[in-house]
Order: structure tokens, then sequence, then C-alpha cells
């Protein structure tokens, strides 16, 4: 019983930053069509702002400040290149390859290579029965990420802005006649999911390595999610996405690691492989 | 003149580095995308000779160094069947590279445990399994006609192509290839690097090493240098490789080829059965890529997992996206052009190369899904009799 | 036109490939220039620069240095870097640059196993020298590399019975899934059933995973005393960092390295790491004049965080041992007359002594230090300087006769 609470636990705790990786992505192809296979880099900026700033003293302020390096580089990197790339999977995949290149290499260049210090800001843990405890932060961590889909869900029922993006994702052109600039809803939501990547990196840092390189890790699991989950879809998304982590936690305290890895890709493979039905909405 | 029926203005000619108007080298979109007009004969054979010579200018070094790239202009060229001729983009086929090194690296050198590798050494005894296996991988690599391990070489590219028709048929099944595969492709590079460094048979993590290079036992090398005689075997088939392909751009089972990425829908109500036309295209895709991982493991010597990693998928996207997909020539000098540059980049810029390869991928990739608006810019810059030469493609040179 | 285009495009190729063969110094004999060229073959970028880059750095300190003080036999060394990116792909071709273009007297370089056996090839066919300068899982000779780097044996021979007697007897082993890390604990996996201890559990992870709630669940509920980690790289500050907030604490479930160092600590916090032990070759806090110079000059170089590891003081000392070879090999710096005048040199540096054995891997101090606050290793046993076996006899039953290539 106690090993299934563990499971259970390290499950939504791997799930949930499953999700707060997702979440970025899945927004950005939903409603821009953009593949941005940089995702995983801006995690690492907004880890690298969160390191800078908690060095600087004012711990605070790391997450908010991750949150605004990541969304305006993100914010820069569209006016500049990425609006070439709307509605375009081929080039957009390609465009952020480069983008995440110069991304990791001017860190590298700023910083160095070596794994910087990011300090967990709560180290204790706390019990949750039949003897079994479990990390105060990881907990913290999916609450957070529970509420951040939450309040992204309802961000886009309810609000005019999340109108504006779901008549964007669904029919452009009727958008735009109906006087939607789509340029610059493109633009903020672009932002959007790049500040949610940054976020997730502040978050993820105290847990694991920050170094240039650390967001391919988040990427590939990311792509796992939003190509299983239904696009769009925040519930859909969130459910994947804690579903993952409970396949992951399980197979990998049975098997080991390597297993969970491999079992838990073919299993997402063979899911889409036997999909009928096409759920990504016609974007090519 | 013939002229695409669209609204030019009698002034604006095309230019002859465009292709048909809004050609978008980087779209996957029906109608966007298509091959550039193959060359004639005799300029690819030019070509060839340019490469033939090559050697001869370079020294054994310069051979050498190049030799190493030869095999991934054949990835290139297989990635680019797919994407510049079919509109799908792989993220796998670095995974198929290396699986077609590891079984060319298991006939020529012998499986990893039973090589005088590292985890040999702690066993009590060699493991009779990997033994058998290291006498049936003799046998084989013993089929050598003029000293070349040919089984080596074809064995890797069929069994592998045979296990792309399988995975083809399975992938075009599903409704939009163009977005699934390029996602099922990643979960593959991801699957075989990590099940690739728990298999001590296949040297785990360190891969299988010291594989001699294919001419290396035969009289065919002659005295060539160890550089030049590796650039001579590449070569051969390279050149094999692209003539088939010249052939095959020519043939009207290209031009099939061609429709079942443009227009799937339209090919199926002619009678064609699509989908196993492009379960085959993507089998000899993958057939290609076995091959080029053949040539390249008797070339470096060595295979390890991280070969297969999604990045190294990217990387070959990249060269294809700057040598233009679907252009005759793309794989070739997208191929030299990106690790000649990036070879000779880190020499200088010890760190921060690939802030310029970041740099120009992102400028490759703008520059294409914009040419078509720059272009008209630029004509109306110059005068538009320099540049009014029509391209033949209606002509039907495809 | 695009006729034209491509032939341009070519040319434009030839002429870099050229460019690059012009460049060759061509064939001359080694020796007879003013310069001493030593290749430095390092990932400057990649996911591995974070453990290589401090390599190149170091062994740049220590090229400066020597020239400083009048080079060797009056000769400056001159290094040439390249970069071979964490790709072992690339690290064949640099190699094959060094060796065959800019026709360097040896090369100091690469960092995992797989990418040392990719380059050796080239070394062996072109006999060449290598100076590896890493730790290393032992279990090769190659008479063309020169092995600076401690191996298991030599750390784990003296120390693993200490831990059973001090720590408990039930060891829960993690690892790194590739080789070495498999290497490592296989060899402790039969040092601890040799000396009456007992393998609780032997669990490896993907390189560069960093999630082990489970992992760490694992040896919680585990009777394990004490845990034995050959987690290498971006593991092991996810790995500490986990274990602590789970609740786990070093005083009550000891750790055991002999990989992490320096390095991880840093990028960890020392909070994460006191009360860990790892058994190394070198430790910044050595307590020597040598190593305070070392210290310092790299502090004065890179910044005063910087620390100083295991890895960076090889790479050093790696430049001093060629220092000394170079000059006891006189006028004839071929490989050949390198290889027979390497057994037999010493160097006395940060590291203590070292000496290069006829099988080519170094002779050098064997200690077990203990992380504290500080995030300095207090060194808590000196086991003196131990030979280097890299087929020990207590774990392989039929060792070649070393150096024998590799095949």
């Amino acid at each position: 019983m106690g090993t299934l609470l563990q499971i259970l636990f390290q499950g939504l705790g791997i799930g949930s930053v499953l999700l707060l990786g997702a979440l970025g992505l899945m927004i950005i192809y939903g409603v821009m069509g953009i593949i941005n296979l940089a995702h995983g880099d801006f995690i690492m900026v907004g880890a690298y702002a969160s390191v800078v700033v908690s060095s600087a003293g004012l711990s605070v302020l790391s997450v908010p400040a991750a949150v605004v390096a990541a969304a305006g580089i993100g914010l820069l990197a569209d006016v500049v290149v990425v609006k070439y790339f709307y509605n375009n999977p081929v080039a957009s995949m390609l465009g952020t390859f480069g983008i995440g290149m110069v991304l990791q290499t001017v860190v590298l260049l700023v910083f160095g290579p070596e794994l910087q210090r990011s300090e967990l800001p709560i180290s204790s843990s706390v019990s949750i029965g039949f003897g079994q405890s479990f990390s105060v932060w990881r907990l913290i961590l999916i609450l957070v990420a529970l509420a951040t889909a939450a309040l992204l869900a309802y961000f886009i029922a309810r609000t005019r802005y999340g109108l504006t993006i779901r008549l964007v994702t669904a029919d452009r052109g009727v958008a735009s006649s109906l006087g939607i600039r789509s340029t610059t809803t493109n633009r903020w939501t672009f932002a959007l999911g790049c500040g949610l990547a940054g976020f997730s990196g502040a978050l993820a840092a105290p847990l694991s390595n920050v170094s240039p390189t650390m967001g391919v890790n988040y990427l590939a699991n990311a792509f796992l999610v939003v190509v299983l989950a239904k696009l769009g879809d925040v519930r859909s998304t969130t459910a994947w996405s804690l579903g993952l982590g409970l396949a992951l936690a399980t197979v990998s305290t049975a098997a080991g690691d390597v297993m969970a890895t491999i079992v838990v890709w073919m299993l997402a493979l063979i899911i889409v492989a036997t999909r009928r039905k096409s759920l990504i909405p016609a974007r090519v | 003149m013939s002229t695409k029926t669209q609204e030019v203005e009698p002034q604006e000619a095309k230019s002859v580095v465009a292709d048909a108007a809004d050609e978008d080298p980087t779209t996957a979109s029906a109608h966007r995308f298509g091959p550039t007009a193959t060359p004639r004969a005799r300029t690819a054979g030019l070509v060839a000779i340019a490469l033939a010579v090559a050697p001869l200018v370079l020294g054994d070094y310069g051979a050498g160094i190049l030799a190493l790239y030869l095999p991934l202009v054949i990835l290139a060229l297989s990635v680019d069947i797919l994407w510049g001729m079919n509109g799908v983009v792989s993220f796998g086929h670095a995974a198929f590279f290396t699986a077609g090194a590891y079984l060319a690296a298991l006939i020529i050198g012998g499986p990893g445990d039973a090589s005088a590798g590292t985890l040999n050494y702690l066993q009590e005894a060699p493991s009779g399994g990997s033994d058998r296996w290291a006498r049936l991988f003799e046998a084989l690599s013993g089929v050598a006609p003029l000293g070349v391990p040919v089984l080596a070489l074809l064995l890797p590219t069929v069994a592998i192509g045979a296990v792309g028709l399988l995975l083809g048929w399975v992938l075009f099944r599903l409704p939009q290839p163009e977005v699934y595969v390029p996602l099922m492709t990643l979960g593959l590079g991801v699957i075989m690097t990590t099940s690739l460094v728990g298999i001590p048979f296949l040297g785990a993590s360190n891969g299988l090493s010291n594989i001699p290079a294919l001419l290396a036992d035969s009289p065919i090398a002659g005295g060539m240098g160890s550089g030049t005689s590796r650039y001579v075997a590449n070569l051969v088939a390279l050149l094999a490789v692209y003539a088939a392909y010249w052939f095959f751009r020519k043939s009207m089972a290209g031009k099939r080829w061609l429709a079942s990425g443009d227009e799937p829908l339209r090919l199926d109500s002619l009678g064609y059965r699509t989908q196993l036309i492009r379960a085959g295209g993507f089998a000899a895709s993958v057939a290609l890529a076995a091959l080029a991982g053949t040539m390249s493991v008797t070339t470096t010597g060595f295979v390890a997992p991280g070969q297969a990693a999604v990045g190294q998928s990217a990387m070959i996207l990249i060269w294809v996206a700057v040598g233009r997909p679907g252009g005759f020539f793309g794989p070739l000098i997208g191929t030299l052009l990106i690790q000649v540059g990036s070879f000779l980049l880190s020499g200088i810029l010890h760190n921060s190369w690939q802030l310029v390869l970041g740099l120009v991928l992102i400028s490759v990739v703008v520059f294409g899904t914009r040419s078509s608006a720059w272009r008209a810019r630029l004509r109306r810059l110059l005068p538009a009799d320099r540049l009014v030469r029509l391209v033949p493609w209606e002509t039907g040179r495809r | 036109m695009r006729k034209t285009r491509t032939l341009i495009s070519l040319g434009l190729v030839a002429g870099l490939l050229a460019t690059t063969a012009a460049c060759a110094s061509g064939g001359e004999d080694p020796g007879s220039r003013d310069t001493i060229k030593l290749g430095l073959l390092y990932s400057l970028t990649g996911d591995l620069s974070t453990v290589e880059t401090p390599m190149h750095d170091a062994a740049l300190l220590a090229v400066d240095e020597i020239n400083a003080a009048g080079g060797i036999n009056g000769k400056t060394i001159e290094p040439v870097v390249e970069d071979y990116a964490s790709d072992n792909a690339k690290a064949v071709e640099k190699a094959t640059k060094l060796v065959d273009e800019d026709k360097v007297v040896a090369t100091l370089g690469m960092y995992t196993s797989a990418s040392r056996l990719a380059v050796l090839p080239k070394f062996q066919e072109t006999d060449s020298l290598l100076l590896y300068a890493v730790v290393t899982e032992g279990l090769e000779c190659s008479p063309n590399v020169i092995y600076t780097g401690i191996t298991p044996a030599q750390t784990l021979e003296q120390t693993i019975p200490w831990a059973l007697q001090t720590l408990g007897k039930k060891v829960y082993m993690v690892g790194s899934d590739y080789i070495y890390p498999h290497t490592v604990n296989a060899i402790a996996k039969k040092l601890i059933e040799q000396n009456g201890g007992e393998v609780v559990s032997d669990d490896y992870f993907p390189l560069g995973h960093s999630e082990f709630g489970t992992a760490v669940d694992k040896i919680r509920n585990s009777d394990a005393d004490w845990v034995f980690s050959s987690l290498v790289a971006g593991s092991i500050p996810a790995f500490y960092k986990q274990f602590h907030a789970a609740g786990l604490d070093f005083d009550q479930m000891p750790l055991v390295s002999s990989i992490t160092s320096e390095a991880e600590i840093q990028g960890m916090g020392a909070e994460n790491a006191v009360g860990s032990y790892t058994a190394s070759s070198y430790f910044q806090s050595i307590d020597t004049d040598a190593n305070q110079k070392f210290v310092e000059a790299i502090q004065a170089k890179y910044g005063a965080d910087q620390f100083t590891d295991r890895e960076m003081a090889a790479a050093y000392s790696s430049v001093y041992l060629f220092k000394e070879a170079v000059e006891a090999a006189g006028d004839d710096l071929s490989a050949d007359n390198l290889k027979k005048v390497f057994p037999g040199i010493t160097y006395e540096g940060p590291q203590g002594a070292l000496t290069v054995e006829p099988n080519n891997n170094t002779t050098m101090s064997s200690l077990l230090g203990k992380v504290g606050s500080d995030g300095q290793f207090e060194i808590v046993k000196d086991f003196g300087e131990v030979a280097a076996d890299p087929f020990p006899a207590s774990v392989v039953p039929n060792p070649p006769t070393c150096p024998t290539p590799v095949e």
C-alpha cells in the first residue's frame, strides 16, 4: 500500500512537470500552428533567470523574473523571426531549432558551461501516510501545476482574450474578417507560451540541474503529451500529462527508469498509431 | 513562351533562381513543394567528375575529411526524398542510419561483448550466445569478392529497408502523415538512444568501434592512402545512389511518388494504391539511410548510441533545408556546406560556432518562407531583362 | 542559372576544402619545429562542455606556466585547440585534423569512454599519442594512450573495506546507465562481497536522468546501510537534491561515490552534499604548496568562485607529465620514442606524486574525503600511493599483458 501511495505521488509529481511543459507548447501549436523546438530552451532561460535573481538575494522575485525573461525573449523572437513561421509546421520546426541553438550558445557564452546552483526554497518533506513521506516542494509543484492549468482553462474559456485565441485557432480567416488582428494575437500568445515555459523552468530548476543543455529532456516529453492530448484542450492535456507521469512512475518502480522510458514511449506511439480519428485540426 | 497561368506583369520575369511562383521550400502544404528540374546528364556528369578528381587536389588528408561527409550526403538525400518530394519530414532518420551502422559494424567487427571490449573482461567466461553470433558474423563478412565485405553493405540496407516498409505502411495509414510522421519518428529516436545504451551485445554505451574501412583488405585500394581509399569507396556508393536517383526523378515512378505526396486523394481516384506507393517510398528512404550508416561506420570506424538522437536527425533536416528541399544537388550542397563550414568554423570560433550555425539556419528558413516576396522586391530593383530566362518547368522537364 | 548556382556552390565547397588542405603543415619531423604542438581535444560546447571545458582551461594554464618558465628545452608549447562539441563523430574529424594536418606531438583530450574509443583507432592507426586525463573504468591499456586518470581499483580497493567496517554491511548501489558506472559497480560489488558485505540492489538510470523520486523511495524502504553512487554529471545534483527533499540525510544513510566532485557540489549547493563521501585521487582542499599554488592560479585566471576538481588537476598534471617526457625524449619526438620514454616519468603536483607505469597507467594517491559545510572535502583517509592496475586481479579472471592495442 505504501508503495502504491508513493507511485501515485511520484507519478503526479512527474506529471505536473510534464504538464507545465506541455501547456506552453500546446498553446503555441494550437493557436499559431508553430512547432516550437526551442521550447526546452525557453524552459532553460526561465531556470537561468530564476537562478540569477535568487543569487542576487531577491528569491521572492525569482519565479516572476523567469516568466518575464522567457516571455520577453519569446516576444523578441516573434517580432524578429517567428512571425514568418505561422501555420508552417516545417519552417517552424527548423527555425525554432535554430533559435534554440542561438539561445543555448548565448547562455553558454554568458554563464559558462558549468552547472548553476539552484536551491530548494523549501527542503522539508511531509508524511503522506503509511510510513511514506514526500517532498513539500514537489507537492507545491503539483498544486501549482494544477492551478496553472485551471487558470489557463478559465482564461481561454471565459475571458475575451481567450475567446480571441479560440477563434483564431478555429478559423483564422473568419477571425480576421471580424477585425481581430491575428498578428497581435499570435504575438502575445507566443509570449504566453514562452512565459509558461519559463515558469516551469523556474519551478523545476531546484529539483534538477541548470545548464545550457538542460532543455532537451523536457522537449521530447512535452511533445509526447501534446501529440497524445486533444489539441487546445487544457483538460485533455492535464489528463494525459498526469497519466504519462503515473505510467512512468509505475514502470520505473517495477523495472527501472530505462525500461520506463522505452515502455511508455512505445505505448504512446501505439496509442497514436491506432487512433482512427484525426485529432489534430488540418493545419498543414 | 510558356508560362504558368499566373497573373504576372509582363515586366516581371521569373528569376531562374526561383522555382514556380510561390515555390516555398520549407512548407509542407500541397501545391507548394516540389523538386526543381532534374539537371541534364551533362551537368550531373560534370559534378561527378569534379568529385572524382577531388582527392588529387585535396591530398590524402583532405580526401579523408571529405570522405567522412559523403555518407552524410546519402543520408540527407534519403531525407530529401521524403521531404522535398513527398512533403513528409522525418525526425528519425538518424535512428535508421545508426541501425544500419550497427548492423554493418556487427558483421564486419563482431558483437560488442565478444570483442576485447571492457565488459567482457569482467565475465568468468565469454557468453556462449554471443560466441555463436560472432561466428555467424564472421561467416557473413567472409563473403568478400575482391576483399570487399559486400554483405555488410547489402544486409543492413535490405533488412532495415524491410522494417521501413512495415513502418511506412503503418504511418501512412494515419490521416495527415505530414503531422504524425515527424512526431512518431521523434519517438523512435528517443526509444533507440535509450535502449541501445543498455545492450552489451551492441557495446552498450561505448558502441562498436575499430571497424576497418571497406577497402581495407581489398586489392582495389592498391597504393591509395587511407583517406583516399575511404573516399573512393564512399564516392562510388554516392555516385551509384545519385545515378539511381537521377533516373528515378525522370521516370514515371518518380512522378507517381511526387503525386502521392502532392495529391494523394487524386492519385487514389486514378486507381493507384497511394498508401503502398508511400510506404514503398518510405522504405526506400529508410534503406538509403541504413546504407549511409554502413558507409559511415566503415569511414569513421565506430558507431555509438548517441548518433541516433533526435538532435542528429534535426541536423539532417538542416542540411536539407540549406541545400533546398527538392533540389537535385540540394543534399550534396547543403551537407557539404554545413559540415565543412562547421569544421572550419569550430576551429576558429571554439565555443561560439553554433551561434553562427543557428543564425544561418534561421536566415535560411526565413528566406525560404519569404523568398517569393523578397525576390519580387529584388526584381524591381534589378533590370528586368537581366533576369529574363524562364525556367522550363512547364515544358515537362520534371 | 540554376546550374551556375550549383556549380558555384560546389566550387565554394571545393575551395573550402582546398584551403583546409593547403593549411596542412606537410610531412615534417615534429621535433624540428620551433614549437612543440600539443593538441587539446575537448568539448567546448554541448552537453559535456560542463565537465570538459574546465579541463581544457586547466591544461591551458599549465601550458602558460611552462611557457613562462622557458618552455621545454627552450621551445614553447603551442596548444592546438579543437572543440568536438560532445559529438563523437566530430571527435574523429578533429582527431584526424590534429594528427594528420597539425601533426601534433601528442593530444590531450576526450572524456567519455565512448569518445576515447571513437578516436582510439585513429591514434593506433597513425601511431600517435593520446593523453587521457579522466577517471577511467580501466580494462584497457592501449600502447597509444597514456592514462592519467584514476582507475576504480585504485580508489575502491581500500575504500570499500573501510566503508563496510565503518558504515555497515548492506549497500544499495546506483549508477548511470553506461559502461563506466557499470564497471565501477561491478568491481565494487566484487569487493563488497569479498569483504563480507551484501549488495541490496543495483539500479541504473539513463544518462542525464534527473527524476529520482522513485529511486529515493526504494532506498528509504530498503534495509541498506549506505548508498554507493556511480551517478555522473547532471544526475548527481538531481539525485542529491531529491534525496534531501524526500527527508533523508547523509547521517542516517551515508553515501559514498567515486565520482562526485567539487564541480557537482557547486552545482547543487554545499548543503545538499554535506556529509557525503567521495573516493578520489584529488581534492581542492589538499593542503600542499603545490596544490595551493594551483588553486590560486586557477582562481586568479577564472574567478575566485572557480573550483578545482580531480579532472582539472589531472589535465594540468598531464601537461607537466608531457613536458617531462618531451625533455627526456630529447630530439626525437616521434610517437615511437615517446612511448619508450613515458614509463617512469614522474611529476609532483597538486595531486601529489604521479608516476607513469609501463602499463601506460599512472600511480597516484588514493584518498577518501567527506564533504564539509563549506562544500570542500575534508580528507578522512589517505591510503597513500596506489599502483594502477587496469585489470585488477580481484575482478578480472584473465587479464592480458599490458600494453596491448584495443581491438
